[in-house]
Formats: structure tokens, sequence, C-alpha cells
């Protein structure tokens, strides 16, 4: 197992390491950082919005420039929410709480270079855990059958809903209106029109990249104009970026812990690097030696989550890409960009498609590398970025989401179709009703009704088939008692409480 | 009403899964259901929608208990746009033999607009349909008009919806970024649009 680990890190060192694949990377780091650094705009937007991009590229250069896009998103999140106080995306909520004490005391520089290095640590055993734990996940992958696939995707989607913030019962209801527009278009099995009202652009489904760019981008921009334009920068006085040895040696056992805790809890369906940037400030915040200056400026309260929340967001790959279930939404955003590549996602990609599968982790850490190389010295440039007032900035977003939109198929509908999302998302906003699921949702519906009639027909119509087979029954055992633990006051109440930073 | 309504934003999400589930239910109606074994188009769709508009009702009972936490009006209503809209609405669905007879299909599109215009400013802020009106329009501009001419009316237009309008930074920064956009998508990514109207 050894030997090939390292036979198969270097076969993908060889395809992330040509010309043009790093150019990709570089591309997209630095593209993600650049679009993840404005205020309100995290990784999932940035995603949505970049998506278009990659489309016309090798599937391989594609995917690599978007994990790319990812981890420099990630990045850009945190640098606002260091400097400004206004955090991307939830993963970087509690980078805020020290990180802006910091910068208001003059050590925004200590506190941003501490978070590339931990950030960087994180990546680095998390793609390590990546190249261990997916060969013999996508092994055992190999063998399921159409019912254990979809009990798999049933639980993932219950877990990914109960460990998520906001209303199960809304969630889940988002999920099923995903699952369900994910149905528009014709059916494989029967060749019917499902749900397109003979408008022809429908027969092929909904566009993914209309409904992730409509109700990730378009509503962010839009919740965005309401909110009255109100920071406070911190720019003249980021400083030296590099942490005193005393900060480093702070900060090693935090950024230890957080980066277990994070790889742990990516694999999580519904976590990735949310769930793992707020578990890992807790933990710290109780067992920390320095636990008193938490919330006032404790570099560990920055380093911790940022591990986490990298590691996290490297390890939610491995559901991704050994059994091709998305665990979030950003993981969904994938699953789509592969499919339009042409790629089925699945256990299969790893023994059909080597040179992807190892070529996509090795240019994780490259990735990796490359932000923390770059944004030690861009940092001033990101700065001069985030003093670009909005009123200018999100005319030029929308222009280069709509031109993105538009150049998938040149095609005016697709436009509307963004814009109606972008509605709807607003509305769900409005309604505290995630979108995050509906993405989910929306990927997985296909995948989910091939299996059901797959099940159902081997089993000649009979459901007890998903209980009698073991994976299959545990696995919604699983799903049931998470949505029966839910359902008790007491563990509400904590699940609220655990998510109570959010606000 | 007012009083009775605990959570508003539970109200409204169940009304709309209650709705949604229900059409889902409806279109399902015209395709085959098929049966355990060999399951239909409708099979899947209909327990979908079936079972979102249990969730549905569920949230939205839910919405009556418990202590206040959200008043019903989530959405500022303006219930003459709507009514305006539903009418054009109306007229657009069942109108077709007495208003558009023999007409071009563009005034058909236009009164679909101000319809849609009209309905989005009935509920939403004025950001919500300044901005989409003007994605959406430079979306069907894009091949008549060309590039240029969508990128000013998207840029000048969207920014009429932000906080703080100036005209004339609107107008360079339109102006800008369609130079950009020109370098960088056509002339540099080699997309093929068209960047002049098609008329010139």
């Amino acid at each position: 197992m050894d030997t090939s680990l390292f036979a198969n890190l270097a076969l993908g060192m060889g395809v992330a390491l040509t010309w043009q694949n790093l150019l990709y990377c570089l591309a997209g780091c630095l593209l993600g950082t650049l679009i993840g650094v404005l205020p309100g705009i995290g990784p999932v937007t940035t995603i949505a919005m970049l998506l278009p991009i990659t489309f016309t590229l090798p599937p391989i250069s594609a995917l690599i420039m978007l994990a790319g896009i990812y981890y420099g998103a990630q990045y850009g999140g945190s640098t606002t929410a260091i400097l400004v106080n206004i955090p991307g995306e939830s993963s970087s909520v509690v980078t805020c709480l020290d990180g802006y004490q910091m910068a208001r005391q003059g050590r925004a520089g200590p506190a941003l270079g501490m978070s590339a290095l931990g950030s960087f640590f994180a990546g680095t055993v998390a793609t390590f855990i990546i190249a261990l734990a997916a060969p013999p996940l996508a092994e055992v992958a190999l063998k399921f059958g159409p019912a254990e696939y979809f009990a798999l995707m049933t639980t993932g989607l219950i877990l990914a809903v109960v460990l998520a913030r906001g209303s199960v019962l809304k969630a889940i209801a988002m999920v099923l209106l995903g699952l369900l527009l994910g149905l528009v278009g014709t059916d494989v099995n029967s060749g019917t029109q499902r749900f397109s009202f003979g408008i022809s652009e429908l027969s092929d489904g909904i566009g993914f990249v209309a409904v992730a760019m409509g109700m990730f981008g378009f509503t962010e921009i839009i919740r965005n104009l309401e909110l009255a334009e109100n920071r406070e920068i911190f720019t003249a006085k980021v400083g030296n970026l590099l942490p005193s040895w005393e900060e480093i040696k702070l900060c090693t056992p935090a950024v230890i812990r957080g980066t277990i805790l994070g790889s742990v809890l990516g694999v999580l369906p519904g976590g990735g690097a949310l769930l793992a940037s707020f578990a890992a400030y807790t933990v710290e915040k109780k067992i920390s030696k320095n636990r008193a200056n938490f919330g006032k400026g404790a570099i560990e309260g920055v380093a911790a989550p940022e591990s986490a929340n990298n590691a996290g967001a490297q390890t939610s790959f491995i559901p991704l890409l050994t059994l091709g279930i998305p665990s979030n939404a950003i993981m969904a955003m994938m699953i789509g960009a592969m499919m339009i590549q042409g790629i089925a996602p699945g256990p299969q990609i790893m023994t059909e498609r080597p040179q992807l599968f190892w070529g996509m982790i090795a240019s994780m850490w490259i990735g990796n590398l490359m932000l923390v190389i770059l944004n030690l010295p861009l940092i001033g440039m990101w700065i001069k970025l985030l003093e670009v007032p909005y009123r200018l900035m999100f005319p030029a977003i929308l222009l280069f989401c709509g031109i993105g939109v538009y150049s998938l198929q040149n095609s005016a509908f697709d436009v509307m179709m963004t814009a109606i999302f972008g509605v709807f998302g607003y509305v769900c906003l409005k309604l505290e009703s995630e979108p995050a699921p509906l993405m989910l949702g929306f990927i997985l519906g296909p995948l989910m009704e091939e299996n059901l009639r797959r099940a159902m027909l081997l089993s000649r119509g009979d459901p007890a088939v998903f209980f009698q087979r073991p994976i299959s029954a545990t696995l919604l055992t699983i799903a049931i008692i998470m949505l029966g633990v839910i359902a008790l006051p007491a563990i509400r109440s904590k699940r609220e409480e655990a998510f109570a930073g959010d606000d | 009403m007012e009083k009775m309504i605990k959570d508003g934003k539970d109200f409204w999400s169940g009304i709309m899964f209650m709705g949604l589930g229900a059409m889902f239910i409806g279109f399902s109606t015209n395709y085959p259901m098929g049966t355990a074994v060999r399951m239909g188009p409708a099979y899947f769709p209909t327990w979908l929608g079936g079972l979102m508009a249990i969730l549905g009702a569920i949230v939205f009972f839910r919405s009556f208990a418990g202590k206040p936490i959200n008043s019903y009006k989530v959405f500022p209503m303006r219930p003459w746009l709507l009514l305006f809209s539903a009418i054009l609405m109306a007229v657009l669905y069942f109108g077709d033999e007495m208003f558009f007879k023999g007409n071009p299909l563009l005034i058909k599109q236009t009164v679909s607009a101000i319809a849609l215009v009209t309905f989005l400013s009935s509920w939403g802020p004025p950001a919500l349909f300044i901005v989409l009106t003007a994605i959406a329009a430079f979306g069907y501009l894009l091949r008549p008009g060309g590039l240029i001419v969508a990128t000013l009316v998207l840029v000048i237009g969207s920014a009429y919806g932000g906080h703080e309008f100036k005209a004339k930074e609107a107008t360079i920064l339109g102006v800008a970024l369609a130079i950009f956009v020109v370098l960088v998508f056509i002339k540099g990514l080699g997309l093929s649009m068209n960047v002049w109207p098609e008329w010139s």
C-alpha cells in the first residue's frame, strides 16, 4: 500500500506539474482569491460565478482550476474576515472573532500570516489523508448495488441537512425541491419530457450553472445591496506578515488540533469547512492555555479555525471522489462541473481515470503551496481591492456572471433562468430556507431516481430490499436515528447553540 | 390573523412548499405512473411532491405555535402592483384571441416583461427587480444589440439599483467595463459574440 501511495502521488504530480496545469492551478488560485476577497462573497458564490470559465478547458485542467478557485476563495475570505470583519461565508465567521480584534490592535499581519501557514500545514496533511483514505473507500463503493447507492444518497442528504444549520424540516423540503428540479427535462427511461412545458431549452434539464449562479451569486449580490455599506478596514497597519517565533510556538498545538478536527469533520456530509471551523474554535476556546484571551485577539483563535476549515475543505473531496456523492454545495458544483466535462462521478473514476484522480489530489497540495507563496507578497494588492467601493464592484461582477452564463450556449434563455433563480434565491433567503440542500438535491435527483428504479426492478417492487441488504440497512438506520435524535428538544437546542455564532 | 401567525417565515415557507408540491404532483398527472417494479416518469416526482407538500403543511401549522418570532410581513407587499401584474398575466394567458391576434411577438414579449417587473416590484426591494431586470435585459440584448450596448445597459441599469447612484460615475464605469470585456472576452478569449448592434 505504502509504495503504491507514493507511486500514485508521483503519477499525480506528473499530471499536476505540467506547465499547462500549473498555469490553470495558478489562475484558479488567483481568481479565487480575487473574487473571494470581496466582502460578502464566499467560496460557494465565487465558484458559482467562475464555473463557466472552466468549461472550455480539458477535464483535468478544469477540475484543477476549480479546486484552485476553491482554496483561493477560502483564503480570500479569511483575509476579508480579518481585515474588514465581514465574513464571506459562514466558515470564516469564527475567524472574524479574534482575527478582527487582532487587526484592531494593529496585529493584522501576524493574523494573516498565521492563517496562511496554518492553512498550508492543514492542506498538506489533508492531501495525504485523501490519498490514503480514498482508495480503500472507493474499493468498498465499487461493490455497491443500486439499493446501496439509493440508501447512501438518502443518508447523505439527511446527514447534510442535520449537520448544517437552520430548520431541518425546511431543509429537507428544499432537498426535495432540488430533487424535483433535477428531474426537469427528458426522462432517460421513457424519453418523456417532464416539467418542460414545451420549452425546448428545458428538454436537457435546468442548467446547473443557472441554479448555482442564481441562488448563490445573484442572491448574494442583492443581499449585499440591501445591507448598508459600512466597513472599517485596517489596511494601514498590516505590517509584518510573518508571525513571531513566540506566536508560532503558541499556535502549533492549535493548528494540529484544528487540522485533525477539520479532516475528520470535513468528510461528513454537510460538514466541509463550516462545521470544521466552528468546532475547532469551540474546542480551542475550551482547552487552550490562552483561553482567557479568546475573543480579544488571541492568535490561536485564528490559527485553529483557519487550519480546520482548510483541512475540512480538502477532506470533503473524499466522498466526492470515492462515492460520487457531494457533501456540500461546493462539492455539488464540482460534480456538476465533472458531469459537464462528461465524467460520471463515482468510485470508478479512480480506476478508470487514475491520471485525473491523482492529478487532482496532487494539485491540491500544489495549490496550497501557491497560495502561501502568492499571498504573502500579494496581500497589498488584495487590500487595495478591498478599498474599491461595492457600488463600483457589483455591476462588474454581474457583468462577468452574465457573460459567463450566456457564453455556455450563447443563449439568452440561460441568462433569464439565472435571473429567475436569483429571485427564487432571494425568496428563500427571506424565508430562511437554505439554498445549499436544494443544490445537493438538484445534483442527485436523476441519480437517485435511476438507482431507486433499478433497485426496485431487481427486488420486484419490494421496498423491503433497502432493509434486507446489510450496507443499505445500516446507512438508512443511521439516517433514521439522526432524524430521531434531532427531533429531541434537548439536542435541538444544543444544535442551535452550536451554530449560534453564525448570525 | 396577525397575532395568530407566530413565525411569518415558516408561514410563507409552508405555503411555498405546499404550493410547489401540489404543482409538481399536478404536472405529474400528465405522465404515466407505472408500478413500483417498473416506475413510470410520474412515479418518483409524485412521491417527492407529496412528501414536500406534507413537510410544507407541518411547517405551515408549526408557524401558528410557540412564541412570536417573525412577523408575517416578511415581504413588503404592494397590493396595487400585485393586482396590476395579475391582470396583465391573466390577459397574457387568456387574451390571445382578444388582444394579440395578428400582432407581432414583440408586443406580447413587452407585455410579459412589464408583467414580470411589476410582479417583482410588488413584493421585493428595488434592488431585486432593478438588478435582475438589468441582467435579463443583458441576456436578451446581447445578440441584437451587441456586447457594448448590452454591457452599458447592464452596468448602468444595475448600478441604479445600488445604494448611491451617481449617473456620471456609472456611465464611466459602464464605458470602461465595455472596453475591458471587449478586449478580454472578444479579442483575448475569442468568444463569438456581436460587439456592435446587428442593425449597424
